[in-house]
């Protein structure tokens, strides 16, 4: 069923997170009407742009003794009132003590551990007074060195592991960080509901509006086809400077293209890689630095990152 | 999308959390506060844009899970339980601001977030979209904040207690006024 939408339905629905959950032959009404009406595609384009700014907004997560404080009120923790209304109804008034402190925590463990481990033993609480004696003989001065140089071994060890086997596991000792930044990108990709700023199949679409957002023209000779489908572009950032986005796919897979000025990068002339299990291939030409990134079969990821260096045949 | 090598984050727990609160047996509030757990980042997350305080954003969701366990059979099973933990936490809101005239007062600037996934030039423009959505009325504010959490019209109207007609005239003047404030960034226009 195709269907006709007016100007001002259209807008209506590519309004907020709305245009993002749109499905079937309205969606496909709305792109219809999108590729041959520009004032609408530019309405479209600023909320998108509008949702890629919001993406951004930072994300307050609860505070760990928050967190902890509910699991032991509610999960069935020993000695807590879950199921009980009238405890439950105290919950509001939970002491607040270390709950400043609480907030602080790095991390909020969820699913929650069973029950808080009970407080350590204060053992080395505070430096023991020198009028008290020893409960247990005090180590000699040589076991303290002794103790810390292993110590000190073992710190040095891991670092030095850590150093030899990061590089290893990106298999691209000459350039990690752009793999990783890149791999980054596509993960946010992944993750956002919404990544692409303009969705649209339609390279003439995508490409005039990444050229007017961008700083640089970014050139990709090829522009989707059945085997690899274009979803839609985005402005991201690569490290300091503005990159074009172009979102493809492969079947169900996301594949991420990044295009940005190579000037300043040790970008490699072209190397294929692994990263966190996504393949990626990196490769420049002319002045423009090139990223693909997905989790399809390396093969075919080689076989898009030839596309779109291809000469411009049957783009235009 | 393939999502395989993307570690399971809270949010996506969140998701599995609406599917497992469709099956839920209302019948015990215990029970049903123990799924709506994995909310609790959503619920502090709506409550600190809405009082711009991390103790009073705590208070609220303490006071959420507290009213939803005595509440339990007024939850519909098969309904957006997020949703509906969304609706009591904003009425707790509104009554902590007639006690406490809380929200949408002038009060501190907005405290930093935990959430520190980027830096310098992504840094600084979370934090000119976080100052220009603190700019908005309440009421606005907690529209485009629902909407970006996905929820539908219907359901943000259930949340508000307004006609769906509400909520999209007021999602799109707030928008529209989210788009000036940032029209610095291009792309808004």
């Amino acid at each position: 069923m195709s269907e006709h939408l007016e100007h001002s339905e259209v807008r209506e629905l590519v309004a907020g997170r709305r245009g993002a959950r749109l499905e079937g032959t309205v969606r496909a009404a709305v792109e219809t009407h999108l590729a041959a009406c520009p004032e609408c595609a530019r309405v479209a384009a600023a909320e998108r742009g509008l949702d890629e700014l919001l993406g951004r907004l930072p994300r307050h997560q609860a505070p760990a003794e928050l967190v902890r404080r509910l699991e032991q009120r509610w999960l069935g923790a020993p000695g807590d009132a879950s199921g009980d209304p009238m405890a439950a109804a105290n919950l509001a008034a939970l002491p607040r003590a270390g709950r400043e402190t609480g907030a602080s925590s790095a991390s909020v463990s969820w699913p929650p551990p069973a029950w808080p481990a009970p407080a350590p033993a204060p053992a080395s609480a505070g430096s023991p007074s020198p009028s008290l004696p020893p409960l247990a003989p005090r180590p000699s001065r040589r076991a303290q060195l002794a103790a810390g140089s292993v110590f000190l071994a073992a710190v040095i060890a891991a670092i030095f592991l850590w150093a030899w086997h990061g590089p290893r596991s990106g298999a691209l000792a000459a350039a990690p960080p752009l793999v990783r930044e890149a791999v980054n990108d596509h993960l946010r990709a992944l993750v956002a509901t919404h990544p692409a700023d303009v969705e649209s199949s339609d390279t003439h679409q995508v490409k005039p509006w990444l050229t007017g957002h961008l700083d640089f023209a970014p050139v990709v000779a090829f522009g989707g086809d059945d085997r690899f489908p274009l979803v839609g572009g985005a402005v991201g950032y690569f490290h300091d400077r503005k990159c074009a986005e172009l979102f493809f796919r492969r079947r169900l897979h996301a594949i991420t293209l990044l295009v940005l000025p190579r000037a300043g990068l040790d970008w490699p002339a072209r190397t294929a890689t692994r990263d966190r299990g996504f393949n990626v291939v990196l490769w420049h030409k002319d002045d423009l630095a090139y990223a693909l990134v997905s989790d399809v079969d390396p093969a075919e990821l080689d076989e898009l990152a030839a596309r779109v260096s291809a000469p411009p045949a049957r783009s235009e | 999308l393939a999502y395989a090598s993307v570690s399971m984050t809270r949010r996506q727990r969140e998701v599995e959390g609406d599917d497992r609160a469709a099956a839920i047996d209302a019948g015990t509030g215990a029970e049903l506060v123990r799924q709506g757990l994995v909310h609790a980042d959503a619920l502090y997350h709506l409550a600190r844009y809405l009082t711009r305080s991390r103790t009073d954003a705590e208070d609220l969701v303490q006071e959420t899970y507290t009213r939803a366990f005595a509440a339990h059979d007024q939850f519909a099973p098969g309904t957006n339980l997020k949703a509906w933990l969304f609706k009591i936490l904003r009425n707790a809101c509104i009554d902590l601001a007639r006690r406490r005239q809380v929200v949408d007062a002038a009060g501190p600037p907005p405290e930093p977030a935990v959430a520190s996934w980027d830096a310098d030039v992504r840094g600084a423009l979370a934090h000119e979209i976080e100052e220009a959505l603190g700019t908005l009325p309440e009421p606005a504010r907690t529209v485009v904040l629902l909407d970006l959490e996905g929820l539908t019209e219907v359901e943000a109207a259930a949340v508000l207690g307004c006609p769906v007609g509400t909520i999209k005239s007021r999602l799109a003047r707030a928008r529209a006024a989210l788009r000036e404030k940032l029209r610095d960034y291009g792309s808004t226009r």
